[in-house]
């Protein structure tokens, strides 16, 4: 977990009654039973930075290494994703 | 002759140098083979020769075959020239198959358009004719966005024409992001040439809020859709973001499938070049960092830095390309970067020296630093090689030291607090436990952990009337605790059997009665009455004795069971098991099932006894053991009972069982090593070059078969690291399990020294401990060479290697090694 703070939807500053609230509101938008693979990285993103002590254990000592999907995370992308335009749909069913 | 050769030689001689019934043989092996290009070479040849109706037909299904070939490998040009060819030369008609579907795919829809015209003439509007009907379905995504000139070459009853407009509308209001899209989208008729396109667009209604059933309203879509390519581009986005995702966007045929698919997940075009070389990196660390490297200044400096710099840890340059990029970090953050490098490479050594140096950089008082203090000693306690894996008592005092200061820093952790009470405790440093619980007591009076400390240290003290209260607190909060109740049973399972051993039956029984209220498991209560039936024989009332076994026999799962039980049990206390035996009605098994020799080995296991116990307590069981080497197990089994045997250095048994292994289970190479290891664990230079090399070949094959830990077990018995096996226990030091590599054994006379060379490096490791000659040959050496020495032979394994080389025993010249724990002193008279 490289960056648990994005995974939240959170900044590095944030404590830890924000981070709870955004862990509860992370999970309710994304419950195990519906996507089980977002949920887990939630879960393990609080874990990471639930309290204090966690947060700073994670800055000086988590040495993962960053992978593509890690990189694919940081980048600025638009959420939700808006809908593809008429002429991308038309260009894709073959037409133009 | 074999097809391959037929093939062969057809290909090695010209088809025309064939005699007819080779050259047709030859052919259909190439076409049954896939060889499409060969196989129209050679039906050509066959069909000047004589135009027989099956070689035609065999001939257009490998034009068939080679068309889409090309095809699938996206050679579309290539594809239709060669259906084109087909048509030509097999008399086939043009417009069939997937042809219209190359065409459009292709752009050529004109042709296709002209094509269904004719069709549409022939048939007349409202036809149910196969081909029509076909070639309206591969029309209809094309004729979505068509020019009017080529809408109207469609009669207007034409289903393509009529259902358009609802497929249109249902496209722009999913496009606009129109609240009635759904509407729109359920307008499309099921019997409209568009109908999957109404049902791609409900899974992309779905994609972000419903995933799930997007998922199943694309799986619906029948196989062959001419939507497909839509369907496809949806599919990606229900992956997670990833390599896997990366990969399947990048594998999409056209290029405004891929980026409607990047779009789909949110990003913009300007990132395209940077997704398609992440695609291709995977996960090469260094490769990952120079492409982060060079898109640095389009990509926001506060997501780029933290990545770069973190994926420094795993490049072969380090920090360099980063510094050479962003500059040189503060001192302390490259002091931190430095050690994790070391961590990753597994130089505990160094990582500990550099986290030293970094924490040197805190200052006290600052906010969060005295936290990060702590946390960095309690980090340099995690790196420290465990306290029952070296014999070093600095070491040990050092990291207990570490887990004191951080609690200056940072007082309420409890596992830390607990960390340091065992610490205590297992190294004998009573008093200063005894201050830390107090303490903790007093904060944390609730705390199960703490009060189990409690429990443990009274135990140690010999209180053991303070160790019940503070275990039946545990209680109170935790009325489960299995712990406190294994700790307190066991210490009087422990006392009783000091009882028997010093004659004091009635005094062993009341243990028993003691043991009995903490411990209530069926095999905890079945060694209960398998003490008590030795108890009561020793206390002249041997009617009893057989009453209390038949009772253990029943707990621990047979006379069998209870037989090695009592062995292993007379064997702890260096009693003779015959007299207890013949008294219970217990005799030696004739023969053993699998389940019994599993559950012997278990039990052994359990206890964990000395090699010198265990061998006396399988003594009476050998035999049968011997014989049961020959059942039927599996390979899994097999380990098991091997690990055991190698463990408690049981040589003949595991050489028997290791056989037995290899004859069950020939493909699993972890059965020469157990083999070897019985044999030649304690010499392996005696090894023959045939047995070297057959090791050699077990380890390559464990290594291809993903099993490492073979591998590495191999290693070690290849190089000096031997295990020591014997088949007798005359040493005084039985306390280290000799299956195990703990000590390395070597040839006497392995380094050429003078006899006062000798001593002065005797004494030097004596006075220093194993940390400190590491860290006096670190500052005597060069760092080069000290590092080939730690890598060549593991940092733990510097000081135990010389001292076999110098052929003394470690244990007994370190005085202050520390004693296991497990061997408790409470009730000691």
């Amino acid at each position: 977990m490289i960056d648990p703070y994005r995974v939240l939807g959170l900044d590095s500053e944030a404590d830890d009654e924000a981070i709870r609230r955004a862990y509860l509101e992370a999970v309710r938008r994304h419950p195990p039973e519906r996507d089980p693979e977002r949920f887990e990285r939630i879960r393990a993103a609080y874990d990471a930075v639930r309290d204090r002590r966690r947060r700073i254990s994670h800055a000086l000592f988590d040495r993962e290494q960053p992978t593509v999907e890690d990189v694919l995370e940081c980048l600025p992308s638009t959420d939700p994703p808006p809908r593809p335009d008429l002429d991308q749909l038309l260009a894709v069913l073959g037409g133009r | 002759m074999a097809r391959k050769d037929k093939r062969k030689s057809a290909k090695a001689s010209s088809p025309q140098a064939l005699d007819t019934a080779s050259l047709a043989a030859a052919a259909r092996c190439s076409l049954e083979d896939r060889q499409y290009k060969d196989a129209i070479e050679l039906y050509r040849e066959l069909l000047k020769r004589e135009p027989r109706p099956e070689w035609q037909k065999e001939r257009s299904e490998a034009y068939t075959g080679r068309a889409v070939e090309l095809a699938s490998k996206g050679m579309l040009k290539e594809a239709i020239t060669v259906w084109r060819n087909r048509a030509e030369v097999c008399g086939t008609p043009l417009m069939s198959g997937p042809y219209p579907a190359w065409l459009l795919q292709s752009g050529a829809v004109t042709e296709v358009v002209r094509h269904y015209q004719q069709r549409l003439g022939k048939t007349g509007p409202g036809s149910e004719d196969a081909e029509l009907l076909a070639l309206e379905a591969q029309l209809a995504p094309h004729l979505l966005s068509a020019s009017p000139a080529v809408l109207a070459q469609f009669p207007a009853e034409s289903p393509l024409l009529r259902h358009r407009e609802t497929a249109r509308a249902a496209l722009e209001a999913y496009a606009g992001g129109d609240p009635q899209a759904a509407a729109a989208i359920k307008a499309i008729s099921y019997r409209s040439p568009y109908r999957d396109l109404g049902q791609i667009l409900k899974a992309m209604l779905a994609l972000t809020e419903d995933p799930a059933s997007a998922r199943t309203a694309l799986d619906r879509l029948p196989a062959g859709s001419p939507f497909t390519p839509l369907a496809d581009t949806a599919r990606t986005a229900l992956l997670p973001l990833g390599s896997p995702w990366l990969k399947r966007v990048f594998g999409l045929a056209g290029a405004e499938q891929r980026r409607m698919a990047l779009a789909l997940k949110g990003f913009p075009a300007k990132w395209d070049g940077l997704l398609g070389e992440l695609a291709r990196i995977g996960g090469d660390a260094p490769a990952l960092l120079n492409t982060l490297l060079r898109y640095r200044t389009t990509l926001p400096a506060e997501t780029v830095r933290p990545l770069c710099w973190r994926l420094s840890i795993h490049h072969p340059d380090g920090i360099k390309p980063c510094q050479q990029a962003f500059g040189r970090p503060q001192q302390f953050e490259e002091m931190r970067l430095q050690a994790l490098r070391w961590e990753q490479k597994n130089y505990g050594g160094d990582a500990t020296d550099t986290w030293l140096e970094a924490k040197a950089l805190l200052s006290r008082g600052k906010q969060d630093q005295d936290l990060r203090i702590a946390l960095i000693l309690r980090h340099l306690a995690d790196l420290a090689p465990p306290p029952d894996r070296t014999a070093d008592r600095r070491t040990h005092d050092e990291v207990l030291g570490w887990l004191a200061e951080s609690l200056s820093d940072d007082p309420d952790h409890i596992d830390t607090i607990v960390r340091l009470l065992a610490g205590y405790r297992s190294s004998g440093r009573l008093k200063e436990a005894r201050t830390l619980l107090d303490d903790a007591l007093t904060r944390f009076p609730e705390q199960a952990a703490v009060l189990l400390e409690a429990v443990e240290l009274a135990l140690a003290s010999n209180a053991y009337k303070k160790a019940v209260g503070y275990a039946r607190k545990v209680l109170e909060l935790d009325p489960i605790n299995g712990r406190v109740r294994a700790i307190l049973g066991g210490a009087h399972l422990s006392h009783a059997r000091k009882q028997i051993k010093a004659a004091k039956p009635e005094a062993a029984l009341k243990e028993l009665d003691q043991a009995e209220e903490w411990l209530a498991a069926g095999r905890d209560r079945g060694r209960i009455h398998l003490l008590r039936a030795m108890a009561v024989h020793d206390a002249g009332r041997s009617g009893e004795s057989a009453g209390w076994m038949q009772q253990a026999a029943a707990e621990l799962g047979g006379t069998t069971l209870a037989y090695a039980a009592l062995s292993l049990e007379t064997a702890q206390i260096n009693r003779d098991l015959v007299p207890y035996a013949k008294t219970s009605g217990l005799t030696a098994p004739a023969r053993l099932a699998a389940d019994e020799v599993l559950a012997i080995l278990r039990l052994l296991d359990g206890e964990q006894p000395s090699p010198r116990t265990a061998a006396t307590a399988l003594k009476p069981l050998e035999k049968p053991l011997l014989g049961a080497a020959g059942l039927k197990l599996s390979a899994a089994d097999f380990l098991y009972v091997l690990e055991i045997l190698a463990k408690f250095g049981q040589a003949r048994l595991t050489v028997r069982f290791a056989e037995a292994a290899r004859k069950q289970h020939p493909e699993n190479p972890a059965f020469l090593y157990y083999l070897y290891l019985a044999r030649y664990g304690d010499r392996p230079w005696m090894m023959s070059d045939r047995q070297f090399e057959e090791l050699e070949q077990a380890r390559q094959q464990a290594r291809r078969q993903g099993d490492n830990r073979t591998a590495l077990l191999i290693e070690r018995l290849q190089g000096p690291m031997a295990f020591p096996f014997e088949d007798d226990f005359d040493d005084e030091e039985e306390d280290v399990p000799f299956g195990l590599p703990e000590l390395p054994s070597m040839p006497p006379g392995g380094l050429n020294l003078g006899p006062e060379e000798r001593a002065a490096l005797v004494l030097m490791i004596q006075s220093m401990g194993e940390e400190g000659f590491i860290q006096f040959m670190k500052q005597t050496m060069s760092r080069k060479q000290f590092r080939e020495i730690e890598q060549e032979a593991g940092r733990e394994n510097i000081v135990p290697i010389l001292a076999s080389m110098l052929g003394i025993d470690l244990g007994q010249i370190l005085s202050g090694k520390s004693k296991s724990t497990k061997q408790r002193d409470l009730f000691d008279d």
